[in-house]
């Protein structure tokens, strides 16, 4: 037992040594990172343009504003952009045979990416947080968040991302079978803009879209942190942070099968 | 003792046939034919603890393929291996604290860190004891040379020291075994002779146990006591160096500098290699003719100034092996 | 002008090959990307399930934007898509590869890369003209031409994009994000912006031209607006050709 809490502890020492240089790492790219925010303010501001001219009647039908939908927009965008493709670094990794040298590592490739990843997205989230917030509330005219609510979208971001990013690591290592992930990506990322209500909130959708899609894993990544802005009930609220929980409970055991199954695949095939 | 040993340890790979293919959409509905291709055939031997050994052969012999079975990355077809007791495809990350590994061109560095941040991150994911962690990379900075670009990041460093920092990293956690799968390739000469002397000084202080595979003879020759050559996934040779000069070289090169201006010779077993004013350089084949006696014609018939005998390069004695050429011992 | 011509399909015909010999992989990547095509469209079905109309623009409208904007887009990306590769061949020093030859290297830089995945952006145009847009036989061919003639301009403004990097060191990421901006202004519908946002999209960043134009020629045929947009293909890319022309001899050194 004493043993398990010790490698447990030194794991975890080093996957947060891990997250501190995915996190520096963030920042050796500055221009970048200016780049996306400016692509992040034009795509909020494309999107505000299509919800100013939205029948006010229709939308007020929906419990909506036109602030709320802009501020929904600025938070889910925020938490894709934190995110980042990832999954091209796994794919690099396999492409070049790299992976093995991460492989015989005594930590398990996906902890250590996993760690990096989400060190990544707390860095981009420090740089776009607040410049984020801003041209939200410019464009809106308002802001829609509050203490409560800021808590929450930053709680409900990281367990969004924890499911975010094992999932990127699912699809990097589907190259192992497709020679190249993107389509596997294109799949998973278009189906999360849909199923994740990426551009506007669930309370749009049909009722037979909106039971299928809490079956998926994708509004526990953006849709339940949009909800905090579009004055979603309590039990709303508390329901997404239930889901969150699980679905982040599955995807860390599917990236840990995905390992096993990349460690067989490898012995078995070769690179 | 045994740190490394298999018993007829083989891998064979399926990869399909294009060639049987037919052309067009007729050969999009026929069945994939496959071919099995043996990498690696009933392979045994056994290394000791402090060896250094050169795992050589030519391209496409199963090197690689070997080298990946030892470190657990691959599981053979057949037979049995134990590196430092464990069976390494069975328990790679249990293993992957006992041997260290330099892959030619896939760094342990991340590219966009600064050498020394590459080895913190590589002791913490290592777990390693701070202060040992501390004293080991010490020395492996005195030992490779590093202090100069510690601070600079890896993808800003020459080939030359990005290897001295990859075989420095694969050492941090003091592994009992390194594995170094072309290490030299891409180097210039400088930058070759300056790790080799770095492995060596790191054979001498550490006592660390090195498989080598490398296409570079002077790699073999200047760091490995040891040559095991495969073909073909077989192994054709397991001795020591002395003995795979001694009892694989025939010829011996003789180098003279004669007072005559044209100096000729001509007798059964030696070849002229080279003629110039007042030099001739000879090769003697020893099955032929013992060298002694060429020596002692050679003084009798010229006037020498000066006289050198040479051993057959180790790369002949190689390329003929490779080209079925053995010359079995005399 | 026979010769050029044999010549240019020559190069074309080099990458429609590449893509015969792995087609299995072609087909595969076109059929994701046409799928993922559909999946996001389908947010617009969400949104037009719950709101009639944005400014007079209802769900067909918006499916021929997206439609043009598709064919468009994958037409230039199909058959130029190695006009992406500009910065990072000076970035590298590999463009002198394109310099040696004795043709002008603008041609062989375009046509030396064809994305197949393209080819689902492009089946997506015709398939959203018809399904979604209900557009009739002589809508479809107008909106084929149209997109044609936009694709021609968002290969001249991705040469202007790209030949920045002559210029400025180190800028492939920064034309990637150009590039990226090109798409969201082409993608989402911008009928209700205001007169400087318009300005920019019909001058600096053509996306007006790739999307808006194409669907107002639809709700409403103007000849006028349809030589504009013949005259603006040819303008672009006589521009975007001299650009890349003063970059080039920028970095020869001979300006």
């Amino acid at each position: 037992m004493r043993a398990k809490v010790m490698k447990l502890a030194s794991e975890t020492h080093a996957l947060l040594t891990i997250a501190r240089f995915g996190f520096k790492n963030v920042f050796s790219t500055r221009l970048a990172l200016l780049g996306q925010f400016m692509i992040y303010a034009l795509i909020v501001a494309a999107y505000s343009n299509v919800f100013y001219h939205i029948p006010p009647e229709q939308l007020s039908s929906y419990h909506l504003t036109v602030s709320q939908m802009i501020w929904y927009i600025a938070i889910t965008e925020m938490a894709l952009f934190c995110s980042f493709y990832n999954f091209l670094d796994l794919q690099a990794d396999i492409q070049s045979g790299l992976i093995e040298l991460s492989l015989l590592r005594p930590i398990s490739v996906w902890k250590l990416k996993l760690a990096e990843w989400l060190g990544g997205f707390f860095a981009r989230f420090c740089v776009l947080s607040i410049p984020s917030f801003i041209v939200a509330g410019l464009y809106a005219g308002s802001f829609e968040i509050n203490f409560v609510s800021v808590i929450g979208i930053i709680v409900s971001l990281g367990l969004g991302a924890i499911i975010f990013l094992c999932a990127h690591f699912m699809v990097g290592c589907a190259t192992l079978w497709l020679k190249q992930s993107e389509p596997a990506y294109w799949l998973w990322q278009k189906s999360m803009f849909l199923l994740g209500a990426l551009l506007w909130p669930l309370v749009l959708y049909p009722v037979w879209l909106k039971t299928i899609v809490w079956i998926t894993p994708f509004p526990a990544v953006l849709a339940v942190t949009g909800n905090w802005v579009i004055g979603a009930s309590h039990y709303l609220l508390i329901g997404g942070f239930v889901a969150q929980l699980i679905w982040v409970r599955i995807f860390l055991k599917l990236a840990s099968l995905m390992n096993k199954r990349v460690w067989h695949y490898w012995q078995n095939e070769g690179s | 003792m045994s740190v490394i040993f298999t018993e007829n340890l083989s891998r064979s790979f399926k990869t399909r046939d294009y060639a049987v293919r037919s052309k067009g959409l007729k050969g999009w509905l026929e069945k994939p034919v496959f071919k099995t291709v043996k990498a690696v055939d009933d392979l045994s031997f056994s290394i000791a603890a402090g060896e250094k050994v050169a795992f050589i052969g030519p391209n496409g012999a199963g090197k690689s393929t070997t080298l990946k079975m030892l470190c657990g990355l691959l599981r053979p077809s057949g037979g049995s291996a134990q590196v430092c007791g464990f069976v390494p495809w069975d328990k790679p990350q249990e293993l992957s604290r006992q041997i260290g590994l330099v892959f030619g061109q896939r760094s342990h560095l991340w590219p966009a860190l600064p050498v020394q941040d590459s080895f913190d991150l590589l002791a913490s994911i290592y777990n390693l004891d701070q202060a040992a962690y501390a004293a080991q990379r010490n020395k492996l900075i005195e030992v490779f040379g590093l202090q100069d670009f510690l601070g600079q990041t890896a993808r800003t460093l020459s080939l030359g020291q990005r290897m001295r920092c990859d075989i420095a990293a694969a050492l941090l956690h003091q592994p009992a075994i390194l594995f170094l799968d072309e290490p030299t390739i891409g180097l210039d000469v400088t930058a070759k002779a300056l790790l080799r002397d770095h492995l060596n000084k790191l054979a001498h202080e550490f006592e660390t146990t090195i498989l080598l595979t490398s296409h570079d003879t002077d790699d073999i020759e200047r760091i490995c006591g040891r040559v095991i050559l495969i073909d073909h996934g077989k192994k054709l040779i397991d001795t020591d160096l002395v003995s795979l000069k001694r009892d694989y070289a025939r010829n011996k090169t003789l180098r003279l500098a004669t007072v005559e201006a044209q100096p000729r010779y001509e007798i059964s077993g030696v070849k002229i290699i080279s003629q110039a004013p007042h030099q001739i350089t000879l090769s003697v084949d020893t099955n032929i003719i013992a060298l002694e006696q060429v020596v002692a014609d050679c003084l009798g018939r010229f006037k020498l100034q000066d006289i050198a005998i040479e051993d057959f390069p180790l790369e002949e004695v190689i390329k003929n092996i490779y080209a079925g050429k053995s010359y079995e011992t005399r | 002008m026979l010769k050029r011509i044999n010549y240019l399909s020559g190069l074309i015909n080099a990458n429609w090959r590449t893509h015969l010999l792995g087609v299995k992989k072609t087909l595969f990547l076109a059929g994701m990307m046409f799928v993922q095509n559909v999946i996001f469209f389908m947010l617009w079905a969400v949104f037009f399930h719950s709101f009639s109309q944005i400014k007079g623009w209802h769900f067909a409208d918006v499916a021929i934007l997206i439609g043009c904007s598709s064919f468009s887009i994958g037409t230039g990306i199909f058959f130029c898509d190695g006009i992406c590769t500009l910065a990072r061949h000076i970035e590298e020093g590999t463009l002198d590869g394109f310099l040696t030859k004795p043709r002008h290297p603008l041609p062989l830089l375009m046509f030396s890369r064809s994305n197949a995945a393209s080819l689902g952006d492009m089946i997506t145009g015709p398939i959203y003209w018809i399904w979604f847009g209900k557009v009739s036989l002589m809508k479809f061919l107008l909106l084929l031409t149209v997109s044609l003639l936009a694709a021609v301009i968002f290969v001249a403004i991705m040469i202007v994009i790209y030949s920045l990097a002559f210029w400025l060191k180190n800028n492939s990421r920064f034309s990637a994000q150009l590039r990226e901006v090109m798409y969201i202004f082409s993608t989402i519908p911008q009928h209700g912006q205001g007169m400087v946002v318009k300005i920019i999209m019909f001058t600096i960043l053509p996306a007006g031209f790739i999307s808006l134009l194409p669907v107002q020629l639809t709700q409403q045929f103007d000849l006028s607006l349809f030589l504009a947009l013949i005259a603006a293909a040819a303008i672009y890319l006589f521009l975007a050709i001299a650009i890349f022309n003063r970059g080039l001899n920028y970095y020869r050194g001979w300006v």
